[in-house]
């Protein structure tokens, strides 16, 4: 069954036909003055190795047989092979009047012979006939007023097998098979692309941990919250770190001839007195302190030294 | 329109990949940009979390407690009321003066107040934390 023919109108065509005025994608059963028929018993199974001597059965026949294309099909013990000009089917077509957009589907008016039960006048002369299971156009003359009668063509005369205009003309870059070929390739790429979108777009182990850890903390689950409470906290231990830094380093700076008298922390500043043996300890002490950032105080009149950092 | 059909079907395809690959270079850049986001609130998930567990330790008035055993009664004036600490030591030798220092200042606190006094060879010491 084809799906895509359905409702298509099926029009026949023949040389003495009248123009047409058809605006809508139609198919197209040709009579047996646009082919050429053999029938031959072949010693072949399929119908592409039938077609591939197809050639050699019609040589001499044509002028140029390179022009012409070929559509076979096995009916009983014998193949039925048609030759046929693309190129002088589709210029009549256009010559009648016919858009070739509008040319859906081509057949052979001998792959429905079995419609043709009686002759089927066309055109003022000729008649469509069946013999021996053959159609062929024969002149009116030739059969009794009586035997031509006005069949009525319609779309149940379509065979179920089709030939499709090839697109190999000059109007078209990209024959069908390329067509095939590089839309499935787009097509496969579009498909995996999208596939490892989707494949991001579902990646969330982050987030996972991140929802964890919020879940272990509920109370940090806002971020303004977080910022402050990071706020206060990192203060907090700067602050910390730097006072027990600083009273690390007043206890290392003490050395032979230098004793504490005095340590004073409060939230402001760090104060530490010194009491120094001789003038040498006092400076070397100072260059120290000096060294390792602290205010340094010489108390009058003596050795001693303060030194003071702030917080 | 049917003469251009191949040229259409492959036109429409390649549209179609194109805005594939547009999808996923979103998808992508979007999920890079969101990734660096929670990165970087894990972090500062972890480093609140971090902080938090260091100066709000549940553990800290333990520590304080166990802060008292480090001197003896006699030299020492303990008060401790409500996570604030206030401690004074007399007739300290070094050796204890060094004691009291050190593990004060292991112990997760705010240091309020620290203040030692030499008097001949002995020190008085008065500490003032909370936490």
């Amino acid at each position: 069954m084809n799906f895509f023919n359905q409702g298509k109108e099926l029009v026949l065509i023949h040389k003495d036909m009248a123009d047409m005025n058809i605006d809508k994608s139609v198919n197209i059963m040709l009579s047996p003055q646009f082919y050429t028929l053999k029938r031959e018993a072949l010693p072949v199974k399929y119908a592409h190795q039938a077609k591939k001597i197809a050639p050699s059965i019609f040589e001499g026949l044509f002028e140029n047989s390179r022009e012409y294309e070929y559509f076979v099909y096995q009916e009983d013990d014998e193949w039925i092979l048609i030759a046929y000009n693309t190129d002088e089917i589709l210029e009549f077509l256009v010559s009648k009047g016919l858009k070739r957009e509008n040319i859906s589907k081509l057949y052979f008016a001998q792959q429905s012979v079995s419609m043709f039960n009686q002759p089927m006048s066309i055109g003022e002369n000729n008649a469509l006939v069946s013999v021996d299971n053959t159609m062929v156009v024969i002149p009116k003359i030739a059969l009794g007023d009586d035997e031509i009668i006005s069949l009525n063509f319609t779309d149940l005369f379509t065979p179920k097998q089709s030939i499709s205009i090839k697109t190999t003309s000059s109007s078209n870059i990209f024959s069908t098979t390329d067509t095939i070929v590089f839309s499935t390739i787009f097509s496969i790429f579009a498909i995996l692309f999208i596939i490892e979108g989707i494949g991001y777009s579902q990646d969330n182990t982050q987030n996972s941990e991140f929802n964890r850890l919020l879940t272990e903390n509920p109370s940090l689950q806002s971020s303004y919250s977080r910022k402050s409470i990071i706020q206060k906290y990192k203060t907090l231990d700067n602050l910390e770190r730097k006072k027990r830094d600083i009273i690390k380093t007043i206890s290392s700076i003490i050395f032979k001839g230098v004793k504490l008298t005095n340590l004073n922390l409060n939230t402001k500043k760090i104060e530490a007195s010194f009491l120094c043996t001789n003038k040498s300890v006092s400076n070397k002490l100072k260059e120290i302190a000096k060294k390792k950032h602290f205010q340094v105080l010489s108390i009058t009149g003596t050795n001693d030294l303060l030194i003071r950092k702030k917080l | 329109m049917k003469i251009y059909q191949n040229e259409l079907i492959l036109l429409a395809s390649f549209i179609f990949m194109i805005l594939a690959y547009g999808y996923k270079s979103n998808q992508v850049s979007t999920q890079l940009v969101e990734a660096n986001k929670i990165k970087h609130s894990i972090i500062e998930l972890k480093e609140v979390i971090a902080l938090k567990k260091l100066w709000s330790d549940k553990k800290t008035s333990l520590k304080v407690k166990k802060f008292r055993n480090t001197i003896s009664n006699q030299k020492t004036k303990w008060s401790n009321k409500r996570k604030k600490l206030t401690v004074s030591y007399d007739n300290l030798t070094p050796n204890e003066l060094n004691k009291v220092t050190t593990k004060i200042l292991n112990i997760p606190v705010q240091l309020i107040k620290l203040k030692i006094d030499k008097t001949n060879k002995q020190y008085r010491v008065e500490i003032k934390c909370k936490w």
